[in-house]
């Protein structure tokens, strides 16, 4: 019994021991410390400090006003449809990305990651030059007969949400096809054997197993598209505010240091919280069948 | 159990042949096995047994050929529709999947009622002894308990076949040989029908009523383990299955059923009836060479020094200076031969019945 004791126990101390391998993860511990934790704590600090004492001004103000609610319902909003259409579109990439072999696969990876180098602002002011109203959009609509006018897409939420879905894809894509390719093809033989059809070893076995890819990649494209500055100030213009937008306005033209940072950390916890919750429904609905 | 001959076939593998690009795996193989019985595929690495094995599952096509199951025919089934069980060599268990839900898997996909579902998920997990086991989470589990939750999983469905690939060649020795011994005895129980691919010779002769050995996409020999030991049918199943001593010679003369051969070790004697000249292969098991000079039945006789004696507890394995090509090696009783050492002259001798003989690769 007591030897079953030790069997059972010594991995968990095991993992109390140091390894001496996680030194490898000081240099960017300290760098992420410096660069990301430091000016993050600030945030904090500056959102309920000010020269006048402790206070909850910042919040008080974002949240009492409607135009508040109403920015942080956008920019939600925008981020929601993006990452869901991300997702739609992305998985199936994902999974034709594992699957191809050779010179196609790097082909195919070339056309995921090459963009990514070229600028957001780039992508973005291509966009609105691709979605105005005599744009290439437009002028295929036009040809092609689907729309007898020109339909107005820049300045528009759709328009937004085209954008921005081309210009994360890639994020979410890549998380997809990193987990999908470490899928053991064994187990759908298992499952096939056991008598379960194409779909039921989809939904059973791809779709759990790929579920860490697609919560990487929802938590990637998620906080990216809520906090989006660019893409928005291109496609949407002055009028339309996000919180990104709201917060550089606070900072930059109306001065105001503490709504501008509480705003940034209401946009921190959202961002958060949905990347957490997503991680747990994905959990649930592996335990919950 | 016999030869299996008057036994009806309930598997029958007619006419396979499969090639990858270019390559030939295997080749107008046939197989038919009889219910309840459990056969082994053994051979060596890319002889096309797991290739095989993925066929008769469904897991692959083969290029021509049909597979029938019970009269029912197989051939263009989908995996899914085949009812044919299959243990991998690496388990393939759901990582995501408790002990339970993996034992359960095949039931849901087969939409089970859930009183059912419980029952037989409850029945299969006391038959591999893994109760307490049941809502455990795969990876805590040892080699072994994962084997025995692979076996629970394929027999909870009730498979109307079953196919095991190397699934033992992953657990060390010790519970190998006990795995083998408990494995064999749970299918008889059930009188499941199933094929076991394996490298391992003992494997195979400790656990099946037929071994199929099988060599380059063929099967070579198709017998009870017994048969596949004392009579192999081809050089290759002698090589492969057992040690044994083996003389390559020449015909020097026919007489009756009885050929005399010259080999480098002098005249030697086998029943069989290659032409006068040919190149033949003499072969002997270890087991049935005595130390002494025989006469009649006995007359095969060899003077060879002892290059290293090998002393196994309950047996000693002598093996003897050769010449280039050939081999001798003895199996004694321990206590018979205990003195000898290297570099000493012992006289052997064996019946003609027991002397193999094949014709020279």
């Amino acid at each position: 019994m007591s030897t079953l004791d030790v069997a059972v126990r010594a991995p968990a101390s095991r993992g109390e021991r140091l390894d001496p391998l996680a030194l490898l993860a000081l240099p960017a511990t300290a760098y992420l410390g410096i660069a990301f934790a430091v000016p993050l704590v600030l945030l904090l600090v500056t959102s309920v400090w000010t020269p006048a004492g402790l206070t909850i001004d910042g919040y008080v103000k974002f949240f009492s006003d409607s135009y508040g609610w109403r920015v942080m319902w956008n920019a939600l909003r925008a981020a929601l449809w993006t990452t869901a259409i991300c997702l739609v579109i992305g998985y199936p990439v994902g999974f034709a990305l594992a699957r191809s072999r050779g010179v196609v696969q790097v082909l195919l990876l070339v056309a995921l990651i090459l963009p990514l180098s070229v600028g957001v602002v780039v992508k973005a002011f291509a966009w609105t030059i691709l979605l105005r109203s005599n744009g290439v959009v437009n002028q295929m609509l036009l040809a092609t007969g689907i729309a007898s006018e020109p339909v107005r897409f820049i300045f528009t939420e759709a328009g937004l949400v085209v954008g921005a879905v081309n210009i994360f894809l890639s994020f979410m894509v890549l998380p997809i096809f990193s987990v999908v390719k470490l899928i053991d093809g064994r187990l759908l033989d298992a499952a096939a054997t056991l008598g379960a059809s194409p779909l039921h070893r989809f939904l059973r076995v791809t779709v759990p197993l790929s579920m860490p890819g697609v919560i990487a990649g929802i938590a990637f494209v998620f906080s990216m598209a809520i906090s989006m500055y660019v893409i928005p100030t291109l496609l949407m213009g002055d009028r339309y505010q996000t919180m990104s937008t709201l917060i550089a306005r606070s900072y930059l033209f109306m001065r105001d240091r503490s709504l501008g940072s509480a705003v940034a950390v209401v946009l921190l916890g959202i961002a958060v919280a949905v990347v957490v919750i997503s991680g747990w429904l994905a959990r649930r609905s592996r335990d919950v069948r | 159990m016999g030869q299996g001959n008057g036994r009806l076939t309930y598997l029958d593998v007619a006419g396979v042949d499969k090639r990858f690009r270019d390559t030939v795996v295997i080749q107008g193989l046939d197989l038919r096995v009889g219910a309840g019985e459990f056969v082994s595929l053994l051979g060596p690495s890319g002889c096309g047994k797991t290739t095989l094995l993925r066929i008769i599952a469904g897991l692959l096509r083969a290029d021509r050929g049909a597979i029938h199951l019970d009269g029912r025919d197989l051939t263009r089934l989908a995996a899914h529709k085949r009812n044919v069980g299959v243990v991998f060599q690496s388990y393939a268990l759901f990582p995501h999947l408790t002990v339970a839900e993996n034992v359960a898997f095949g039931l849901r996909a087969r939409r089970a009622p859930a009183a059912e579902l419980r029952e037989a998920v409850a029945r299969a997990l006391a038959m591999v002894q893994l109760t307490e086991y049941a809502g455990r989470p795969i990876f805590v589990l040892s080699g072994g308990q994962q084997q025995r939750v692979a076996v629970a999983r394929a027999l909870a469905v009730h498979p109307a076949l079953l196919l095991l690939d190397e699934p033992l060649s992953a657990l060390d020795r010790k519970l190998r040989e006990t795995m083998q011994i408990e494995l064999k005895h749970l299918l008889r129980q059930l009188g499941l029908t199933a094929i076991f691919v394996t490298h391992d010779q003992d494997e195979a002769l400790v656990m099946s009523d037929r071994i199929a050995v099988m060599n380059a996409g063929r099967i070579e020999q198709f017998a009870a383990p017994a048969d596949v030991y004392n009579r192999p049918a081809t050089a290759f199943v002698l090589d492969f299955v057992g040690m044994s001593s083996r003389f390559h010679g020449t015909v020097r003369a026919v007489e009756g059923d009885e050929v005399s051969v010259d080999t480098a070790v002098g005249v030697l004697r086998a029943r069989g009836r290659p032409p006068v000249g040919s190149r033949v292969l003499v072969a002997v098991r270890p087991e049935r060479l005595m130390l002494g000079r025989g006469d009649g039945e006995w007359r095969n006789a060899a003077t060879l020094t002892v290059r290293d004696p090998v002393f196994l507890g309950s047996k000693l394995i002598l093996h003897f200076d050769a010449a280039d090509g050939d081999r001798a090696v003895a199996e004694l009783a321990s206590g018979t031969g205990d003195k000898l050492a290297a570099g000493d002259l012992v006289q052997v001798h064996w019946s003609v019945g027991d002397t193999l003989i094949f014709p020279a690769s």
